[in-house]
């Protein structure tokens, strides 16, 4: 317990005497944890929520006529993925979640939980930051997985697609495909994605007396109120977006090219974006989609018609 | 309490362990209830007449304590799986709050779970004595020539320090702390609100880089995971919150500092 008596972060005492560069360094680290979800994270899943919320907002008839854009949700994400160096921001992104998390488990992992007997609200919100810290971990995990890397969890194969083979716009609906998949996922959304609001207003909350920033009570309870206001905003955008993505009917033409895109026709995906046939898409393997160039290098026409007609898993 | 519940008894279920890395075991006694009775004076009455509800004659129950007014901390236990004062809490006030009391359901005193027992009720609270030698809780003022008139202090800055010296080192925010615990390094908010009250001090802070670097390492200011638990069953009732944002704030600065200086 006593400072000089252990010399280890990880509080053990049979840790090698010399004090290691994460003991060293414990102040600095325990602060960078604290940026890295405020900051890099937070930030992103603010964006990253309100931008789902178009999902349903776009779906209201008055709201949608006050913009010309009959598929924002769309709009915004070819916005993102237009964005240069997309991959130095992802890898940022995943440097700032994956340093948290570790060490959020590791600080998890020192908690002696106590709820039963001192039942304080501010002890259960420290419980809560803690289990949902851990809820947000597998959700973010499992919705990155089997969206952006489009993997087939087995029972679980959701991936997508911005736009379809022949550049069909695919982001309102393949978000409506994963969430419709079955009412799990959607529970498991609500869930998933309100614990990461929950985490992230609370923890704004707490980051301010970690700072120093809010001294007194009088200051903490005033910032709480802000933090409060803003996991408000942030769980309607949320309940928002699961409602949207429900009430969502895929057209056949989109499940169509859905389809396509889940038969193996991905290699369109990337380069595929509607261009008003200014430019023709080149496929990864150095062919071009049936439809654009006809020559010999594009896929045979039955390769195509074989992707397309493949029945909904 | 009527006249009728005045002649009844009431029990009480203690935790014992015989000695540092002993097992411990419960027994239950049976007491005779009068109103106002505190929980050293049923100890006490144990000590006096140390026979379990089965009859059986056993050592009596050894427990700590001095001043007997809620100022040492010397007989901190934990009351109905709260902790607090033996000596400050009445029979009267746990048997409100948990309904316990009756011989289904008895009170249970247990010792502090965050620090070495030494026997029964009694535990070594030597290590918040360690802390505060760490972090250099004292004002340094050497020889013994006049030093002349201390500084000013505002009102504001005297109401703070005062507040935090009323801390009696007793044990109680460590021992509901989620951070806590016996095996971690973990310093706890009683470091915490000693450390701000030295670093306030006009000559005291003449030793705050020193506190500060403590308070940077494992186990320092950011182990706290501001579950604010310690402010709640503060008995002295220390705005530990505000001292754990201050040292906080002191110890993000002091790394700032350090960063850009080179100094130690
Ligand atoms: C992926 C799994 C995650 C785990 C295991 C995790 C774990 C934790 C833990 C245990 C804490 C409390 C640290 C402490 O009080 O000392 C914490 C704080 C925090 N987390 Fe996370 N977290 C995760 C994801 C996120 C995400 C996605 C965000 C952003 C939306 C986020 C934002 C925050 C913030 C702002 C704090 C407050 C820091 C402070 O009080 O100084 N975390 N996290
Ligand atoms: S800060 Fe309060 S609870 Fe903690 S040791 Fe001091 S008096 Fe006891
Ligand atoms: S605020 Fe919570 S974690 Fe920090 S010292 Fe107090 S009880 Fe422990
Ligand atoms: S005996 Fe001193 S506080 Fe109880």
């Amino acid at each position: 317990m006593s400072q000089t008596d252990s010399k280890c972060c990880c509080g053990s005492k049979s840790c090698s005497s010399e004090p290691c560069f994460m003991a060293k360094n414990y102040f600095l680290f325990r602060r960078l944890h604290s940026l890295s979800g405020i900051i890099p994270v937070g930030v992103f899943c603010i964006v990253h929520l309100f931008t789902n919320f178009q999902i349903m907002i776009q779906q209201i008839p008055f709201v949608k006529d006050l913009f010309n854009e009959a598929d924002i949700f769309q709009h915004e994400v070819d916005f993102i993925h237009s964005l240069p160096a997309l991959l130095f921001i992802e890898i940022g992104l995943w440097s700032a979640i994956g340093f948290h998390a570790l060490l959020g488990i590791a600080y998890t992992m020192q908690w002696k939980n106590n709820t039963t007997h001192y039942q304080y609200t501010n002890n259960k919100r420290y419980a809560l930051q803690r289990i949902t810290g851990i809820i947000a971990l597998i959700f973010i995990f499992v919705h990155v997985a089997t969206l952006r890397w489009r993997w087939n969890l087995g029972f679980l194969n959701t991936p997508f697609y911005a736009h379809g083979p022949d550049g069909t716009p695919l982001v309102t609906a393949s978000t409506a495909y994963a969430l419709q998949a079955s009412w799990f996922m959607s529970f498991f959304y609500l869930i998933g994605a309100l614990s990461v609001v929950y985490h992230w207003s609370n923890g704004l909350w707490t980051a301010a007396i970690t700072w120093g920033v809010t001294i007194t009570p009088a200051a903490q309870k005033r910032w709480n109120m802000v933090c409060t206001a803003l996991g408000v905003a942030l769980a309607i955008f949320t309940v928002g977006a699961v409602i949207g993505a429900n009430t969502y009917q895929i057209k056949p033409h989109e499940m169509k090219a859905l389809q396509a895109m889940m038969a193996g026709a991905e290699h369109y995906e990337e380069h595929a974006m509607p261009m008003d046939g200014e430019e023709c898409p080149m496929l990864k393997d150095g062919k071009m989609p049936a439809d654009c160039c006809p020559t010999d290098i594009a896929p045979a026409k039955e390769e195509v018609e074989a992707a397309t007609t493949q029945p909904a898993h | 309490m009527t006249a009728s519940d005045a002649k009844k008894n009431f029990y009480i279920k203690v935790k014992r362990q015989d000695g540092p890395g002993k097992n411990p075991y419960y027994q239950t006694f049976e007491l005779p209830y009068k109103p106002n009775l505190n929980i050293i004076s049923c100890l006490q009455a144990i000590a006096s007449n140390p026979v379990t509800i089965d009859g059986k004659q056993v050592a009596p129950v050894v427990w700590d304590c001095s001043c007997l007014e809620e100022v040492c901390g010397a007989c901190t236990m934990v009351m109905g799986g709260k902790v607090g004062q033996s000596c400050s809490t009445l029979v009267d006030e746990l048997m409100e709050r948990d309904g316990t009391g009756s011989k289904a359901n008895p009170i249970t005193l247990e010792p502090m779970s965050k620090f070495p027992v030494v026997r029964d009720l009694f535990v070594d609270r030597a290590s918040m004595f360690n802390n505060l030698k760490d972090i250099k809780g004292w004002v340094p003022i050497d020889g013994t020539h006049h030093l002349g008139g201390g500084p000013r202090e505002s009102q504001e800055e005297q109401d703070l320090r005062y507040a935090l010296s009323r801390c009696m080192t007793c044990g109680c925010c460590l021992e509901a702390c989620p951070q806590f615990s016996l095996e971690g390094n973990f310093v706890g908010a009683q470091v915490f609100g000693q450390t701000l009250y030295f670093n306030m001090h006009e000559t005291g802070a003449t030793l705050k880089d020193d506190r500060l670097n403590v308070m940077q390492q494992a186990g320092g200011i950011s182990d706290c995971g501001n579950a604010q638990n310690c402010v709640e069953v503060c008995p002295k009732e220390l705005p530990l919150v505000e001292a754990i944002a201050k040292i906080g704030r002191q110890t993000t600065v002091h790394s700032v500092k350090q960063f850009f200086t080179g100094k130690k």
